[in-house]
């Protein structure tokens, strides 16, 4: 047996290649947010007399959590992940069916939480992730990419896909398909292929349209999103309201704690969905600039590890993961500013919320992982 | 390059594209349009709420407030925020003591846009308010406001005068005068109301707050006080007024029942009328009154469409119509002092003349066979120019007529060019709206007015009957109670045509002066001060005279020491009784009060218009009134 020890052996040591960078955007990005969820709630706490510091808290709490879950992921080989992604991707399907029973809670609508020990949480947010390690273990296993394991691949979203349908959660939906592509495309799927199944999904999403089987709020939510105008005081009233805080903000902001939308309460979901508004108002185009540029570094990051990743079960992971943040970050602060449908997708590491938190930490530990182990 | 590589590339070039693509929006959120966004979020938290200044009161010219203001609760209902529509009005129905379909009808009206509170309920008891605002869970989207109504404190005292307030119009919305007024607001209707509304009105005042997305307040940004309407002083006396309505209504309804009329044999119609009472030495107006009138508080509570289909209706004789100044009639004899001053003029009649007064006039020459009469048939020789006016001999002023006739020259007819210097045909410029201006026909007029309705007018050419009716002011002549009342002022003031005026002045709530609105002269008539003091002593004689006219109608007013100049007249109009006139001034030697009234289809002059005007006059002089009765002797 070859046992290597000294210099040589521990060069290629995964502690040693850490990716500092990563980290500290991602820290950067989480802090950002911490301020921005104060921002967004400390005025209506307070005119509820209640501490104005409550969800900052919460989220502080999420953060250093998901920080651990970062470590603890980057300890384990990622390829372990390859082992466990069917186990992973069945539990996965079990918690997002208990959504749908009594189990599950609902607000506005939508079943989307199932409460367990005593905490509430979204499996439609850890969904993102299993899904995306699923298809990355089943993807690279391929030599050759054929139509039939296109619609396999396909297959394998479908299932939570199908799942959140029912919740219903568009959003999430549409964060799975464009991780589907994504994989598709970098495991070396034809083009061709990729076009088919695109005209297929278009075809059936046309279909559930006519047979009603989409919810109207989010017919009328997607029509407000082609025109925010025509119903300023219902559906496109979020749109209004999100708009005019960021467009408020101009070049430097109105400052921090200071944006009249966010502490009138103009904008809904302010310290989840549209917390880019905060940033907006308060921060101006520099701020928000600002935070645009500290994701690019992380994908930035993501997309080098893909690169650098020595086999292609861990270029898949890296892209989904990577694919998974860049949608929601593009998704999220386009429906802000009016130029994407509004859907109940949070913005990676800044939006309150402790699942999102958790999962997204779990995604930086992964790419993390794969950075570290690029050479064992 | 490696396939996969190249495949992220294309990857990492979308993401970068949708980058761009938010940078972009940002830049223009933020960068280009982030003045229009301020705009907007200020416009979000900063909630402007009107405090309406109350507008000025109208005063008599002694300081009694005729209209004033009274706070009123209003019931409002935002259709944006009200839910279980049917369940909320039961129960402010129950509680307003109204119905639910009246509700519901107010709340549904189609003027008001949706977001827009919709005023469903006026005059709510202050205790419901405080009750709603208690309940507040139980009356989703239903609110009140208090706003100032105007109080008509002589209840239907003067309503043509005074006008009334009506939501502004969308075309006044874009007049630059009414700049500050919103939409939905009152405006001055009619009467002083319009005529004064800018003084009228006050400046509101507004309460900026800060609110957040549920409109709650957070704080007062700023405060700017509501600045009160200016106060209107009238020259009205109010209970001269009263005393003119009042006497006018009597009359009327006296006349339906104890006047008959010759031709028909029936009791007059009396239909409608006007009084007059103006001060001759400045123009003011001390009185005006139209029958039939309404109540200005129906207007001030909330006019319902029926309410306003019964005033418009023509059974109802048009209540809302000012019959004082756009009522026009043919002035009959009240007209023969202005005919016998252009006589004087034109040198056809004098002071000292004597003129034949026989019991009918044929234009000599005239082989067509038309008689012109007097009202009485007997032949009554020569007579006195001032006899010619106490007699109201139409004969005389005929051939005064037929004279301007045969004498007129290449511009026409001298007798209408002298009648209009006193004002007759004209807008007198009252400071009220809606006057009309009567008519002095000629030649011109008749010329147009064929050539326009040749069915209804087929002479085109101006004839000496039409000189000779008008002589009398028969024929095609109109003119109002005001004119005539203008005309009589200037010769009982020997002889300066005044701008009638109801204003007298405009001053602060607290009394300051603000404006005065003294006598404006128009012109002088056209006659010397001795011929218009020969008119005035022959008019005194119509009412004192053993042969006036008026003689019987002004028995037991005592004349010795307040003597008036007064004329009759029973002006006839085709299809229709005659309608009743007076005019008199008084005292004749020191004139004070110029009293003109008509009552439509009333019958003689003497009959009911001259036992109104006497009423009038002892009221002004502070006389103990005589019984009051229509009906005296027929005269012309």
């Amino acid at each position: 047996m070859d046992v290597t020890v000294g210099r040589w052996a521990n060069r290629e040591g995964p502690l040693r290649h850490i990716d500092p960078t990563l980290v500290a955007v991602a820290l950067g990005l989480a802090l950002f947010g911490l301020f921005m969820v104060y921002s967004a709630t400390q005025q209506s706490l307070r005119t509820f007399g209640e501490d104005p510091g409550f969800y900052l808290k919460k989220q502080i709490a999420f953060l250093m959590l998901g920080v651990v879950i970062m470590a603890i992921v980057a300890t384990f080989d990622y390829r372990l992940v390859k082992v466990y992604a069917g186990i992973a991707f069945g539990i996965m399907l079990f918690a997002l069916l208990l959504v749908l029973t009594p189990i599950g809670d609902e607000t506005a609508g939508a079943q989307r939480w199932i409460s367990l020990f005593g905490f509430q949480f979204q499996p439609a947010e850890i969904a993102k992730l299993t899904v995306v390690a699923a298809l990355a273990a089943y993807l690279s296993e391929l030599r050759e990419v054929r139509l039939d394991h296109v619609w396999r691949a396909a297959g394998i979203a479908a299932a939570p896909i199908a799942l959140i349908f029912l919740q219903p959660d568009v959003g999430t939906m549409m964060v799975f398909a464009a991780v589907l592509i994504a994989s598709l495309v970098v495991a070396g799927a034809r083009v061709r292929h990729i076009l088919i199944l695109v005209g297929v999904a278009i075809f059936g999403a046309v279909i559930a349209f006519h047979l009603g089987i989409v919810k109207d709020y989010q017919i009328a939510r997607l029509q407000s999103f082609l025109d925010p105008a025509a119903d300023p005081l219902r559906a496109g009233y979020n749109l209004q309201q999100a708009e005019i805080a960021i467009g408020s903000g101009g070049l430097f902001g109105r400052g921090y704690l200071n944006g009249s939308q966010t502490n009138l309460d103009f904008v809904p979901e302010q310290h989840t969905d549209f917390v880019f508004t905060v940033v907006g108002e308060e921060l101006g185009f520099v701020g928000a600039i600002l935070l645009l540029v500290l994701f690019a570094v992380l994908l930035w990051r993501g997309f080098r590890i893909a690169l650098l990743s020595k086999d292609s079960f861990g270029t898949l992971l890296a892209t989904g993961v990577v694919t998974m943040l860049a949608f929601q970050v593009v998704v999220n602060v386009g429906m802000t500013m009016g130029i994407m449908p509004v859907t109940g997708i949070p913005l990676p590491l800044v939006s309150y919320g402790g699942t999102a938190m958790l999962t997204n930490w779990a995604a930086v530990g992964l790419l993390l992982n794969i950075h570290m182990r690029r050479f064992k | 390059m490696t396939d996969g590589r190249r495949r992220m590339t294309a990857l990492a070039a979308v993401i970068a594209f949708a980058f761009a693509a938010l940078v972009t929006r940002l830049w223009f959120l933020q960068v280009l349009a982030a003045e229009d966004y301020q705009e907007r979020a200020t416009g979000n938290s900063v909630r402007l709420i009107p405090d309406p200044a109350p507008r000025g009161r109208i005063l008599d010219r002694n300081g009694e407030p005729v209209v004033d203001n009274r706070r009123t609760v209003v019931v409002t209902i935002d259709r944006d925020e009200l839910r279980d529509e049917e369940v909320v009005l039961d129960r402010l129905a129950d509680l307003l003591d109204t119905s639910t379909i009246a509700l519901g009808k107010s709340l549904h009206d189609p003027d008001y846009l949706p977001y827009q509170p919709v005023p469903v309920y006026e005059g709510a008891p202050e205790a419901v308010a405080i009750y709603i605002a208690e309940h507040a869970r139980d009356f989703p989207g239903v609110d009140f406001e208090e706003i100032g109504v105007r109080r008509y404190v002589r209840g239907t005292l003067a309503p043509h005068l005074l006008g009334y307030l009506g939501e502004i119009s969308p075309d006044e919305l874009l007049d630059p005068s009414f700049a500050d007024v919103r939409p939905g607001q009152l405006v001055g209707r009619g009467g002083v109301e319009q005529q004064y509304e800018s003084f009228l009105r006050g400046r509101d005042g507004l309460i900026k707050q800060e609110v957040n997305a549920q409109g709650e307040i957070q704080g007062i940004l700023g405060v700017e006080d509501p600045v009160p309407g200016d106060d209107l002083v009238l020259s009205i006396d109010a209970d001269i007024q009263e005393l003119t309505q009042d006497t006018l209504e009597d009359a009327v309804d006296q006349a339906r029942v104890s006047v008959v009329d010759e031709e028909t044999g029936t009791y007059v119609r009396a239909s409608a009328g006007a009084v007059v009472v103006l001060d001759p030495d400045d123009g003011h107006v001390l009185a005006m009154a139209s029958y039939p009138d309404y109540d200005p508080r129906q207007f001030a509570d909330g006019l319902t469409q029926r309410e306003f289909d019964v005033l418009r209706r023509p059974s109802s004789n048009f209540p809302l119509s000012n019959r004082a100044i756009a009522g026009q009639y043919p002035a009959g004899s009240t007209f023969k002092p202005f005919v016998a001053a252009a006589a004087m003029k034109a040198g056809y009649a004098r002071p000292g003349g004597f003129y034949n007064c026989p019991g009918e006039f044929i234009v000599p020459g005239d082989t067509s066979g038309t008689v012109f009469h007097n009202w009485e048939t007997v032949d009554r020789g020569g007579i006195s120019f001032a006899e010619a006016l106490i007699r109201s001999c139409d004969t005389v002023f005929y051939n005064w007529g037929l004279q301007f006739w045969t004498e007129r020259g290449p511009r026409g007819d001298l007798m209408q060019h002298h009648l209009r210097r006193w004002g007759f045909g004209d807008l007198s410029g009252i400071d009220i709206p809606g006057e009309a201006s009567g008519r002095v026909p000629d030649a011109r007029w008749k010329q147009d007015i064929n050539a326009a309705y040749p069915n209804l007018f087929p002479e085109p050419t101006w004839l000496p009957g039409d000189n000779i009716n008008m002589s009398i002011g028969q024929g095609d002549l109109l003119v109002t109670p005001l004119q005539l009342a203008v005309a009589y002022g200037a010769l009982a003031n020997g002889g300066t045509l005044y701008r009638p005026q109801v204003a007298l002045r405009v001053q602060r709530p607290d009394g300051t002066p603000v404006r005065r609105f003294e006598g404006e002269r128009l012109g002088r008539v056209p006659l010397r001060r001795s011929d218009l003091t020969a008119i005035m002593n022959a008019l005194r004689g119509v009412v004192s005279s053993g042969a006036g006219t008026a003689t019987s109608a002004f028995a037991g007013f005592p004349l010795s020491s307040t003597p008036v100049a007064a004329k009759t007249g029973t002006a006839e109009v085709h299809g229709k009784q005659s309608h009743s006139w007076f005019a008199a001034v008084a005292p004749a030697n020191d004139p004070q009060f110029v009293v003109v009234a008509i009552v439509e289809e009333g019958g003689h002059g003497s009959q009911v218009a001259a036992p109104i005007v006497r009423r009038v006059l002892e009221g002004l002089l502070h006389f103990e009134p005589g019984a009051f009765h229509v009906s005296g002797q027929v005269t012309d």
